[in-house]
């Protein structure tokens, strides 16, 4: 399969000329606001403080209006008792238009500081890394980690008796309540055999998976050819109860995602059975110049024709080699 | 380094004509309904203007949106609970002239979250470690999606092409 048929496809998608256009109106309009309403604010504030100095000087004036009234003679006692209440009346008045505008020029000098407070917090956020404003969202279901640290997979980690009867009933599930099944539970289909707690599995990029044990013996339990996908399927357990299995393509082309990957191997072994010749090594595999690990590999030849390599696993239990030479053909369908 | 707050208005439409096409790409791989990528795509902009961040370069920009992309739509995922297949059939009788292929088709028929690592590493060309950055998981789940999106895609295209 070219994948790169995705891409190829994927391409024609583009985003309408009408609903970029409309985005973009959408888009100012929503930035448009902010800047009108800074303006009227600047626009407000200004207008306060004219409104303030005009006061003033209304004030300024009056006081001193209020001033020469004072220092005239009184013309009648009873005038100047009325003039003398309307100045009194006239100096509270002016005295709390005083404290008014006071209060409004404090009022204004606060809201200033504020803004100015709001600036330089805004400011100061922005300087914050980028990474903590990216917004993260987790879903519920849980992935594979990164399998350094986790201690070798064991069989009595296992719940055996779950995992038989988990297989059991998926067997009578539709295919879509199969892949819920096995997300839900985090276990892998390994075909033929048994599932395994994916948070034990190294991950590749095959369809290899495989616990690691600290004992054992490691035998190919079956071959078996499937026209309609052109592959071997081979299956390879370290015991009687763990297994592995990976798929060959024989149609002579590699997938893609191995096109950059380049390898080499420690040791091997080969095995043969017929016309059928498994090498079988330790191998590092290099991936792009992105990633590399250590793992098991597989070469098959059959009649003579080498297939693709195929597949390699992590491998996280340091008595590999003890099982390795252990390898050996026990069950082999007779699939030509 | 730069603030989208400190440009102009032309500023959002280049980065509209910049990533708008590939924003809906995405969206629609994920969404599979034109109008529902559409408002992705209008509230990733719309976060881009609110949040006004600084970006070190383009790239750094580029993954920024399709990270808030791809939130949104795991987010509209999450809450319009739709059938899939009701949406790929209404894309060719779509108001928009959008052009999907089979092989786009089939791409749109896998889960959600394989499509999206497809999308972004076959179409985007984005590397696995850039990919995790940009959906928030390890590098080696990303790794996983890859390779079972790549199963089903090759099970389903196999199936419609033999």
């Amino acid at each position: 399969m070219d994948f790169e048929k995705i891409k190829e496809s994927c391409e024609k998608i583009r985003m309408p000329s009408d609903m970029k256009k409309r985005l973009k109106e959408k888009c100012n309009a929503a930035e448009a606001p902010e800047r009108n309403i800074s303006r009227q604010c600047q626009f407000d504030v200004r207008l306060v403080m004219a409104c303030v100095c005009c006061l003033l000087i209304v004030l300024g004036i009056g006081l001193k209006y209020g001033n020469i009234l004072e220092k005239k003679p009184p013309i009648a006692e009873e005038t100047t008792t009325q003039t003398q209440n309307t100045e009194t009346t006239l100096f509270e008045f002016l005295t709390d238009a005083e404290s008014t505008v006071i209060q409004i020029i404090e009022t204004v000098a606060e809201s200033s500081r504020q803004e100015e407070t709001t600036v330089t917090q805004t400011q100061s956020s922005t300087d914050e890394p980028i990474v903590s404003q990216l917004e993260t969202t987790r879903e519920g279901y849980v992935d594979s980690e990164d399998v350094q640290g986790v201690p070798p997979w064991t069989l009595d980690m296992c719940d055996l008796d779950k995992l038989k009867r988990a297989k059991a009933s998926a067997e009578t599930m539709s295919e879509e309540e199969y892949r819920e099944f096995l997300n839900e539970n985090k276990y892998w289909d390994v075909e033929g055999c048994f599932y395994f707690p994916e948070e034990y599995l190294a991950f590749t990029e095959s369809d290899l998976y495989i616990p690691v044990v600290n004992e054992g013996v490691a035998e190919i339990l079956w071959m078996n050819y499937t026209p309609e996908y052109e592959s071997i399927n081979v299956g390879i357990s370290f015991d009687e109860r763990n297994a592995f299995r990976f798929y060959i393509d024989i149609s002579g082309k590699r997938e893609t995602y191995f096109r950059d990957y380049s390898y080499m191997y420690r040791y091997k072994k080969t095995f043969q059975k017929g016309n059928i010749t498994a090498d079988i090594f330790k191998t590092k595999l290099i991936y792009r110049e992105d990633w590399a690990w250590e793992g098991l590999a597989v070469d098959l030849i059959v009649d003579g024709q080498e297939m693709a390599v195929r597949t390699a696993t992590e491998m996280r239990d340091e008595n590999f080699e003890k099982y390795f030479e252990q390898i050996k053909f026990v069950k082999i369908k007779d699939w030509i | 380094m730069h603030r989208i707050s400190e440009k102009n208005a032309l500023g959002i439409e280049k980065a509209i004509d910049a990533y708008g096409d590939m924003l809906f790409r995405v969206c629609l791989v994920m969404l599979k309904n034109e109008t529902d990528a559409e408002d992705a795509v209008q509230d990733t902009f719309l976060k881009y203007i609110q949040k006004a961040p600084e970006f070190a370069n383009s790239e750094h920009e580029k993954a920024w949106l399709l990270k808030v992309a791809s939130n949104n739509c795991k987010n509209m995922l999450r809450t319009r609970k739709r059938e899939s297949h009701l949406y790929v059939d209404n894309l060719n009788d779509a108001t928009y002239d959008i052009e999907i292929d089979s092989v786009a088709e089939i791409l749109m028929e896998i889960p959600e979250k394989f499509r999206l690592v497809l999308s972004l590493y076959y179409v985007e060309n984005y590397r696995v470690n850039e990919i995790a950055q940009i959906i928030g998981k390890t590098p080696s789940a990303v790794k996983m999606r890859l390779q079972k999106g790549r199963k089903l895609f090759d099970e389903k295209y196999r199936k419609e092409f033999g």
